[in-house]
């Protein structure tokens, strides 16, 4: 299952095909310069609940007092504003189903899963768009990509608990794995030196028409397939359409409007295995990298990281001998690995090992701040206007409860948050905090995802 | 009894692939039992409906390139820039994960080159002869083109929208320009990018696939590509609708030059040459393990592959025995044998040391670790290709990192621990006593008297098998025991069946693949007449689908 290198070599390729490729040509420090810069929103996500005790920071007069969970972040814990007691109230009271799928369906949509297998329980899908979505198709216009979701080992090779974007009611988009091919997508038709306004030309603009009028063919064979395919062969055209969907978009969407001096595509160095258990940090890091660059060179605003799945049952052998196993099976098999482990949270060897994994998460979350912070913008830095928000499917992984379930936001938008506390809203519904994120980008709605769960509005507090 | 322990192992090893959660475990002492559902022989023949379900398959890379080859004579292999294909149960078929924007970007950006060479090619495509008017020539392709991309003629709907399209931009451009658009859409069509096989009646049903629908298993089964124009015929005029008209297909097939492509196709997949492709261990392996070595090393299996198929008689005893194969230069210096004149040719290699593909240096080198042999990984090769055993992985206690190089050993007896230590010894004596057998074939497939200091031991041992247990001496012994296995016939039949339909025989599937093995003991166990039984089988010429729902 091996990468290869196609993914650079395509890029290098499509530079040769400019013909046919829309120029993309980003705007450079002049523009910047004369704009605020433009509020962006990264969901970073990790699966199996957390161990609370070992989560949950203190206040004290200092500010916060971060658990062993959140020690990675110490340095940036004014950046770091902690939210407690959030439950998925939805799945609770409405759900069907409410194990890792139901958490993972519901996290970013607000909605409660739909079961897609009578037969399978675990198999469910969301029922409404997801928030990242929503705010793509609002301020991601004028982006080359309205968004960016990226994978690390995400799916496995099953259409349920995969995806956390959704277009739509039961409408997933697949996150990619291979950071080669996010490369490939970001940088396509990418001009580094290329100046403003030579974007559009008429053949540029016949070809747009070309390509949305193939598309849109595309997108009716997508759907009157889907209709005669059995159930459980649906999603692969549904998650199709999302697709086309999401090219559509890019065709027409604007060319960015401030773009960092540190925009410059990474360098992604020797092909990695996508499925090798114990390429997982590589792949981490080649991903958190291009997502920052995807961000600098403003070629979208809004990216989802995701971590494996929910249940995911990857082996952390590179946390310690005591992880170790065989790496060949370890994405195949949800009896072992991570997601058996929570489901033994009550046992302390297996409890340590959870807090040991989840502060490995935090580590990576730390780099990905870190990396945002060393991108100078407007005075300050790119996480200063990036705002990150860690979450989980679930509270606790071993009893699949979805109480208290963990949410991080790190960075900022334009100061608006008040960062460097621990907020805690017992028992609210989640969809508060979905709101509270369309309000920060901007967009002021009453409700996201299940009206019913939207009573409050916004989670009071977090801004200024 | 045995030998339902390894179906229930072989179920297990379905079950970990897709993700189940059960137990596993390798019987012997100490060990859990595997708990699997499906209880004995007899209760698996009561359920047996003749078929199992075939989930929506996506072209793989190979079949799009082969694809393209045969409809517009593009050799250029386009799809060697797609993400990369899904394996089940050891073949690539696409079947589970839906598809990511990047990859359907790349099928974007793969029809709009082809399209514009198609463009400039349009005499040959989409001729439209001095006074003839454009929308009838149009209509023509749109017909013709069609059939062939999608594998079965347009409906009215697909026609009048693909018309549409071409009239538009035939109104903005010219006739040229709005052909080109019609293939760029049905070059990313559903139809075109999917094996759809539509469910209808009720649920829970089985039914007969169309003749355009066997048209593409078939296709995509021998030859690893799309249907011609004669096998659509064979569909559209019924001769499909019966297993002798399916045999009379499938054995033109096979003798077209593209059935080399579909064994070949086969044989890379099963014996993991992809493996060898991106194996990084060249550093390790010194200069002498170049890229060109490694591409020669897959070519030669292919070859023989090939050439073991086409000649006929008992593929079976040609695959496992043989002591001549195909090589060049660079491979000539590994087998000790002197280079051909120029290119590939069929040797002899060196008396006593070769055992057919068992030992082709490809195998032996996807099957070490950087630096040094692997009893293991060659070991359970035997037990999971030639045995269809599945072994489970380690339990997640155990530390995998194999034992430290020590001079002072050899490779057998560093591994010694695997038999002395109970935890290992249940999954360990299914492979590793198989794997010393291999101990003569260095990390790059070489024959070798000694390892350092000692001469090599490579006496082995087969166990857990209906009817090839006991020790042996080396790979060339093993070949023979293998070759003369009834087990070993029967596991070569279902992998086959399960490159045919892309997914792991189930509890349906069982007369089918029984039928199949009997066939093709009857013809002296050549290839070419299990392909043309599996063809025939009730599994690969019906369509089941389990569960339904109402159309949204």
């Amino acid at each position: 299952m091996s990468d290869g290198r196609w993914g650079r070599r395509l890029f290098l390729r499509s530079l040769g095909l400019g013909a046919s490729m829309l120029p993309f040509v980003p705007l450079l420090e002049a523009h910047a310069a004369t704009s605020a810069p433009p509020r962006r929103l990264v969901f970073f996500f990790s699966s199996n609940g957390t161990i609370r005790e070992s989560w949950l920071p203190t206040m004290d007069s200092s500010g916060l007092v971060l658990s062993p969970i959140l020690s990675p972040l110490e340095k940036l814990k004014s950046k770091l504003l902690v939210v407690d007691g959030l439950n998925h109230t939805v799945v609770m009271e409405k759900g069907e189903r409410i194990g890792h799928s139901a958490g993972m369906n519901t996290a970013l949509t607000g909605r409660k899963a739909k079961s897609i297998d009578p037969k399978d329980p675990l198999k469910s899908l969301a029922t409404g768009i997801s928030v990242d979505q929503y705010l793509a198709q609002r301020i991601g216009k004028d982006t080359k990509l309205p968004s960016l979701e990226c994978g690390v080992q995400a799916p496995l090779f099953t259409s349920d608990n995969v995806a956390l974007s959704y277009l739509g009611p039961l409408r997933p988009i697949m996150p990619e794995n291979s950071p080669y091919a996010i490369y490939d997508r970001i940088f396509r038709g990418f001009d580094p030196s290329g100046a403003p306004g030579s974007a559009q030309s008429a053949g540029a603009a016949e070809r747009l028409l070309d390509r949305r009028s193939v598309l849109s063919s595309v997108s009716r064979d997508l759907d009157a397939v889907r209709r005669r395919l059995p159930q459980s062969d649906r999603i692969k055209m549904e998650a199709h359409l999302s697709a086309v969907d999401a090219i559509e978009h890019s065709l027409s969407t604007g060319v960015g409007s401030a773009v960092a001096r540190s925009c410059k595509q990474p360098d992604l160095g020797v092909p990695l295995e996508l499925w090798k258990n114990d390429n997982i940090p590589a792949l981490a890091k080649l991903q958190m990298d291009l997502m920052v660059m995807a961000l600098a060179c403003d070629l979208t605003r809004i990216g989802t990281i995701q971590f494996g799945r929910a249940g995911a049952a990857h082996r952390f052998n590179w946390l310690g001998p005591e992880f170790a196993s065989d790496p060949a099976l370890a994405v195949t098999d949800a009896a072992k690995g991570f997601h058996a482990l929570a489901h033994k949270e009550a046992d302390p060897t297996s409890r340590a090992k959870l807090v040991k994994i989840n502060t490995w998460y935090a580590e990576q979350l730390a780099y990905f701040m870190g990396k945002l912070a060393s991108v100078p913008e407007a005075g300050g830095s790119m996480l200063d206007n990036t705002l990150v928000v860690w979450f989980n499917e679930l509270g606790t992984g071993g009893t699949h409860s979805h109480e208290q379930t963990p949410w991080v936001l790190a960075g900022n938008v334009g100061g608006r948050f008040k960062t460097g506390q621990l907020a805690s809203f017992p028992n609210q519904p989640h969809n508060r905090m979905l709101l509270t994120l369309c309000h920060a980008m901007g967009v002021d709605d009453d409700v996201f995802g299940d009206p019913d769960y939207c009573g409050k509005g916004p989670l009071t507090g977090l801004t200024t | 009894m045995r030998s339902r322990d390894r179906a229930a192992r072989l179920a297990l090893g379905l079950a970990l692939v897709v993700g189940l959660d059960i137990g596993v475990g390798c019987g012997g002492a100490g060990a859990e039992q595997p708990n699997v559902s499906g209880g004995d022989r007899k209760a698996k023949d009561a359920v047996d409906v003749g078929v199992a379900p075939v989930p929506l398959r996506r072209l793989t890379r190979e079949e799009y390139n082969n694809t393209v080859r045969d409809l517009l004579a593009d050799t250029t292999r386009p799809a060697d820039a797609f993400p990369p294909d899904e394996a089940v149960g050891g073949f690539e078929s696409n079947n589970l994960a839906p598809v990511t924007p990047a990859t359907v970007e790349r099928y974007m950006d793969a029809a709009e080159v082809l399209a514009a060479k198609a463009n400039k090619r349009l005499d040959a495509l989409a001729p439209c002869a001095e006074g003839r008017p454009h929308d009838i020539c149009a209509g023509e392709f749109v017909d013709t083109f069609g059939r062939l991309a999608f594998r079965r003629p347009l409906d009215e709907g697909e026609r009048s929208a693909l018309m549409a399209l071409y009239a538009d931009k035939a109104a903005r451009s010219n006739y040229a320009g709005g052909i080109q658009l019609a293939i760029e859409a049905m070059l990313q069509s559903p139809q075109f990018l999917y094996r759809v096989e539509p469910a209808e009646g009720p649920s829970s049903s089985t039914r007969a696939l169309s003749g355009y629908e066997l048209a593409t298993r078939l296709s995509f089964f021998v030859w690893a590509s799309t249907p011609d124009s004669q096998l659509l015929d064979d569909a559209a005029a019924g001769r499909l609708s019966a297993p002798d008209g399916v045999e009379r297909a499938a054995r033109r097939m096979l003798k077209d030059p593209r059935a080399v492509d579909g064994i070949k196709s086969f044989h890379r997949q099963w014996l993991g040459l992809a493996q060898l492709e991106t194996a990084s261990k060249d550093v390790a392996l010194g200069p002498a393990f170049t890229p060109e070595l490694k591409s020669a090393m897959v070519e030669e299996t292919l070859r023989f592959t090939a050439h073991a198929v086409l000649a006929g008689g008992d593929t079976v005893e040609t695959l496992l025995t043989s002591s001549a194969s195909f090589v060049n230069a660079p491979l000539a210096k590994v087998y000790g044998v002197p280079p051909p004149a120029e290119g590939f040719a069929m040797v002899d290699l060196p008396p006593g040391q070769r055992s057919g593909v068992l030992t082709h240096a490809s195998v032996m080198t996807v099957l070490t670790h950087a630096d040094e042999t692997s009893p293991i990984l060659r070991g359970r090769f035997v037990r999971e290709k030639f045995l269809c055993q599945v072994i489970p992985p380690p339990p997640p206690s155990v530390n995998t990192t194999p034992p430290k190089i020590d001079p002072a050993l050899t490779t057998k007896q560093r591994f010694a621990q695997h038999r002395t230590d109970p935890s290992c010894a249940a999954c360990h004596q299914m492979m590793d006593p198989i794997g010393f057998g291999f101990e003569h074939y260095d990390a790059i497939g070489s024959f070798r008297a000694v390892e350092g200091a000692f001469p090599i031991d490579a006496v082995g041992e087969l166990s857990s098998t209906d009817d090839a247990d006991g020790p042996f001496d080396g790979a060339v012994e093993l070949g023979v025991r293998l070759a003369a296995s009834e087990e070993v016939r029967r596991c070569i039949a279902k992998q086959w069946f399960r490159f045919a339909l892309g997914r792991s025989e189930r509890d349906g599937d069982a007369t089918s693949v029984a039928a199949a093995y009997r066939a093709f003991a009857r013809e002296g166990f050549d290839v070419r007449e299990l392909v043309v039984a599996i063809a025939k089988s009730h599994a690969f010429r019906h369509a089941r689908f389990e569960e339904e729902g109402s159309a949204q």
